[in-house]
C-alpha cells in the first residue's frame, strides 16, 4: 500500500527529472545542432572535449572557484555567526544587514559588481586610487591572474549569509552550561571554540559545505555577468562554458557531453549529503 | 545536473518571449495577393514577429503600431516582441528547438545566416526580385548567391572622437590608424581615469570587437578568405595587423577591461567620459543627446580610419528573416512586402535619426539626408567604402557568419594580448581554427 502510494509522486518526478535526464545524457552521444536531427556518435563528444586544452582549463578554474568560494564562506561565516550569536547592542541590524546580500537578486548583484569593477570609473578602483593605495587601476575583471579571483569574492559575498544564519541556527542549539563548565574546567575561549562549539555544529557545518559545494559548482550568473568567463576562458567555469558552447557555438551535443562530464562529481556530492543527512536523522 | 539546467533552459526559453503585445482586431478590406484570414470557425490566423530592441525608442514604438495596423487590415492576430539582439539567438535556439519558431525576424545579418546552414529560413528571392535594393544592401542579405533574408536596413559604424581633447594637445584629426596610434600616446591619460581609446576586445559572440579586427586586418592587406574560399589569414600582413592591434593594449592605451567588454563596453565607457576614442553605431549619439549634451558638444563623428592599404570596413546591417515552420509565413512575406511603404519606411529611418541607412533606392534623396547640419549624413558618405561583408573577399556563406560570431579573429588579438602567446602562434592558431570551420586541410 505504501510502494502504491508513492506511484504518482515516482511517476511526477520521472517525467518533471529523469525523462530530461536521460534525453540530455543521449544527446550528449549525439552531434545534435538546433534544428537538425541528431545522429549517434557515441563517445564523439567527450572524445573532442577531454582533448580540448580548454576544457581542462574550464574544469581547473571550476574546482579552484567552488574550493575557493566554499573554503572562504566556511571560515568568514563561522567567524560571523559566533560574532553575531554574542550579545551586544545594534545585534538585530547587524543581523539584518548581513542577510542582504543572500536577499538581493544574482543579476542585481552581479552587475552591481561588474560596475564596482569596473576599471575606469569602478568604485574600488577609485577609492583604492585616493587612498594611494594603488597607482593605476586593477584590471579586476580583465586581468587572467585576477579575474577569476574577482568573481570568487562576488560569489562569497553573495553567499556568506546562508553560512552565517545556517552557523547562527546550530550556535543557538549549544546549552550555555557547556560553555559555563568549561570556563571552570579552565578551558580558554580558543579551546571552547574548538572543543565545543565546533563538535557541537559538525552536522550543520558539514550540510551547509555540501550544498553549498553542489550550488557553488552549478552558479552561472555571478561569473556569466560579470566576466562572461573571459578573458579567454581565464574565469569560465563548467556552467558558463556549457552556455558557450550551446548558444554561441550552438554545439548542443557537445555542449551537453560537456555538462555531462561533471555528473559524477555531483552524483558524488549528492550521494554524500544524503546519507550524512541520513545519518543525522 | 547541469544537463537538466541547460535542458530547462531551451525549454523555458522557448516558451518565453519578452514584452510581447498581442493584439486582435476587426476585419477591414484588403485588395492584396493574401486574403484577409478566415474567421468562420472563430480563430484567427496569427503573425508573431520578433523585432530587435533598438536603443532609439522610436523605433519599437513605430514598428509596433505598423505590425498592429497590418493586423487590423488583415483581421490577424499579431504578436510582437522586442527582443534584445544580445539574446535573440539563444531565444531563437530555444524556440526552433521547441519547434516554435517566430514567423518573422529582424536580426543583425551575422546572427540571422546562421540559421541557413540547419535549413530553418524561407527563400526570399520572390520579395528580393520584387523590390529595388540597392547594391550594399543585397550585399549583406546574400549567402552562397541565394536570398534568405531581406535587407532591412545599414547600420553602420562610425568613429566618435574627443575633439576637446585632441583640441588641447593641439592635434589634428587622426585620419589613420597610425595617426591614432601617436595620438593616442599623448592624450591617454589613465591616471586620471582617462584612456586614448575605448577598442573592444571581449568574446561576448557580439559584432564590434571582431568588426573592427577584421577592418585592421583588411586596412593592413590581410585577406582572412580569398575569393576562391581558401582560408588565406596566414599572412605577413595579418600579422602586421594583429601585432599592431595589440599594441593598444599593451602599452595601456585603451581600458584593460575592454578584454571583456561586450556591445555595449565601448559605449558605457565613452558615455562615463573615460575614453576619447571609440568605434560604434550612432547609439551613442542617442545617449549623448538625451543624457549628456554638454559631451554631445564635445564629440565629432569622423570618417573611418585607413591602414597602409586604404579603408576597408565590412557592412553589416538589420535583415528580415521568415522561419520555414512558423504558422504564419504568409503574413510574414506579405509584412515585408508592404513595409518598404515610401511615407512609412523614410520616417522610420528619420525617426531613429538616420543611424538605420536605407535600403531602398532612391530613399536617400530626401530632404533629412541633403540637410547640411545633419550630423547622420555621414552615414551616408561611409556606403562609399564598404568593402563587402563578412568573408570578404571570400563569397559570403554562413560558415562566414559563424566564424565572425565565433570571433576567431578577436581570439587571435586577446591571445597577444592576454596569454602573452607570441603573434606568429596565435596567427597559426587562427588559421587553424578556421580551416577546422571551413572544412580546409
Amino acid at each position: 500500500m505504501g510502494y502504491g502510494l508513492l506511484i504518482p509522486v515516482a511517476v511526477i518526478v520521472f517525467v518533471i527529472i529523469g525523462v530530461p535526464f536521460i534525453n540530455s545524457i543521449y544527446l550528449s552521444f549525439t552531434n545534435k545542432v538546433v534544428g537538425v536531427d541528431p545522429k549517434f556518435i557515441g563517445f564523439g563528444n567527450y572524445a573532442h572535449i577531454f582533448s580540448d586544452p580548454e576544457y581542462w582549463k574550464v574544469l581547473k578554474n571550476t574546482v579552484y572557484f567552488t574550493v575557493g568560494s566554499v573554503s572562504f564562506k566556511l571560515v568568514i561565516g563561522l567567524l560571523l555567526a559566533v560574532v553575531v550569536n554574542q550579545a551586544f547592542f545594534g545585534r538585530g541590524f547587524v543581523r539584518a544587514i548581513l542577510l542582504v546580500p543572500w536577499a538581493l537578486s544574482g543579476m542585481v548583484s552581479a552587475i552591481t559588481w561588474r560596475w564596482m569593477y569596473d576599471d575606469t570609473y569602478g568604485i574600488v578602483n577609485a577609492l583604492l586610487m585616493r587612498w594611494h593605495v594603488i597607482s593605476l587601476p586593477i584590471a579586476w575583471t580583465s586581468d587572467p591572474s585576477i579575474a577569476l579571483i574577482s568573481v570568487i569574492i562576488v560569489n562569497i559575498w553573495k553567499g556568506l549569509p546562508f553560512y552565517i544564519f545556517s552557523f547562527l541556527g546550530g550556535l543557538q542549539t549549544i546549552d550555555s552550561q557547556m560553555y559555563e563548565a568549561a570556563t571552570i574546567d579552565g578551558a580558554g575561549k580558543i579551546r571552547q571554540f574548538f572543543s565545543i562549539t565546533i563538535p557541537s555544529i559538525s552536522t550543520v557545518i558539514s550540510i551547509t559545505v555540501l550544498l553549498s559545494t553542489i550550488w557553488t559548482f552549478n552558479s552561472f550568473e555571478i561569473v556569466y555577468l560579470i566576466t562572461g568567463g573571459g578573458p579567454l576562458h581565464a574565469s569560465a567555469i563548467i556552467s558558463t562554458y556549457t552556455y558557450e558552447v550551446a548558444f554561441l557555438q550552438n554545439q548542443m551535443g557537445q555542449s551537453l557531453a560537456v555538462a555531462g562530464s561533471v555528473i559524477p562529481i555531483l552524483v558524488l556530492l549528492i550521494v554524500f549529503s544524503m546519507r550524512k543527512l541520513g545519518k543525522d536523522d | 545536473m547541469m544537463a537538466l539546467a541547460l535542458a530547462a533552459v531551451l525549454l523555458l526559453a522557448g516558451c518565453s518571449s519578452s514584452k510581447s503585445n498581442s493584439s486582435s482586431s476587426s476585419p477591414a478590406a484588403s485588395n492584396n495577393e493574401t486574403k484577409p484570414a478566415d474567421t468562420s470557425n472563430g480563430s484567427k490566423e496569427k503573425f508573431v514577429f520578433w523585432d530587435k530592441g533598438e536603443a532609439a525608442e522610436a523605433y519599437n514604438k513605430l514598428m509596433k503600431a505598423r505590425v498592429e495596423q497590418f493586423g487590423k487590415d488583415n483581421n490577424i492576430d499579431v504578436e510582437y516582441v522586442v527582443v534584445s539582439q544580445n539574446d535573440l539567438k539563444a531565444k531563437l535556439l530555444a524556440a526552433i528547438e521547441a519547434k516554435n519558431p517566430p514567423d518573422l525576424i529582424v536580426a543583425n545579418d551575422p546572427v540571422a545566416k546562421q540559421f541557413i546552414e540547419s535549413d530553418q529560413l524561407v527563400d526570399t528571392s520572390d520579395i528580393m526580385n520584387k523590390i529595388d535594393f540597392t547594391d550594399a544592401a543585397k550585399n549583406i542579405a546574400v549567402t552562397s548567391d541565394k536570398f534568405f533574408m531581406v535587407p532591412h536596413s545599414l547600420q553602420l559604424n562610425g568613429v566618435f572622437l574627443r575633439k576637446d581633447i585632441w583640441d588641447q594637445h593641439k592635434l589634428p584629426i587622426p585620419t589613420t590608424w597610425q595617426q591614432l596610434y601617436e595620438d593616442a600616446k599623448i592624450v591617454n591619460d589613465p591616471k586620471n581615469g582617462f584612456y586614448a581609446t575605448g577598442l573592444p576586445l571581449g568574446a561576448s559572440g557580439g559584432n564590434d570587437a571582431e568588426n573592427m579586427v577584421r577592418d585592421v586586418i583588411r586596412e593592413y592587406g590581410g585577406v582572412i578568405i580569398d575569393k576562391d574560399n581558401n582560408v588565406t589569414v596566414n599572412s605577413k600582413e595579418t600579422l602586421e595587423a594583429l601585432k599592431f592591434i595589440a599594441k593598444f593594449w599593451q602599452e595601456g592605451l585603451t581600458p584593460p577591461a575592454s578584454v571583456t567588454w561586450d556591445d555595449n563596453g565601448n559605449n558605457k565607457a565613452y558615455l562615463a567620459g573615460t575614453v576619447g576614442f571609440v568605434i560604434n553605431s550612432a547609439s551613442i549619439y542617442d545617449s549623448l543627446k538625451k543624457d549628456n549634451p554638454d559631451l554631445e558638444k564635445k564629440t565629432i563623428m569622423v570618417s573611418r580610419l585607413g591602414g597602409p592599404i586604404g579603408e576597408s570596413f565590412v557592412a553589416t546591417g538589420n535583415v528580415f528573416a521568415i522561419f520555414k515552420n512558423g504558422k504564419g509565413t504568409k503574413w510574414a512575406k506579405k509584412f515585408i512586402t508592404e513595409f518598404y511603404e515610401k511615407d512609412f519606411y523614410n520616417n522610420l529611418i528619420e525617426q531613429v535619426g538616420g543611424k538605420y541607412v536605407p535600403v531602398i533606392n532612391g530613399t536617400m534623396d530626401t530632404p533629412f539626408w541633403k540637410d547640411p547640419n545633419n550630423k547622420a549624413a555621414g552615414w551616408l558618405d561611409m556606403t562609399k567604402s564598404i568593402k563587402g561583408s563578412g568573408n570578404y573577399p571570400g563569397p559570403e556563406d554562413d560558415l562566414g557568419s559563424k566564424a565572425q560570431t565565433m570571433q576567431l579573429a578577436t581570439k587571435a588579438v586577446a591571445r597577444i594580448v592576454v596569454e602573452k602567446m607570441d603573434p606568429q602562434k596565435s596567427l597559426d592558431q587562427l588559421e587553424q581554427e578556421l580551416k577546422q570551420l571551413y572544412g580546409k586541410k
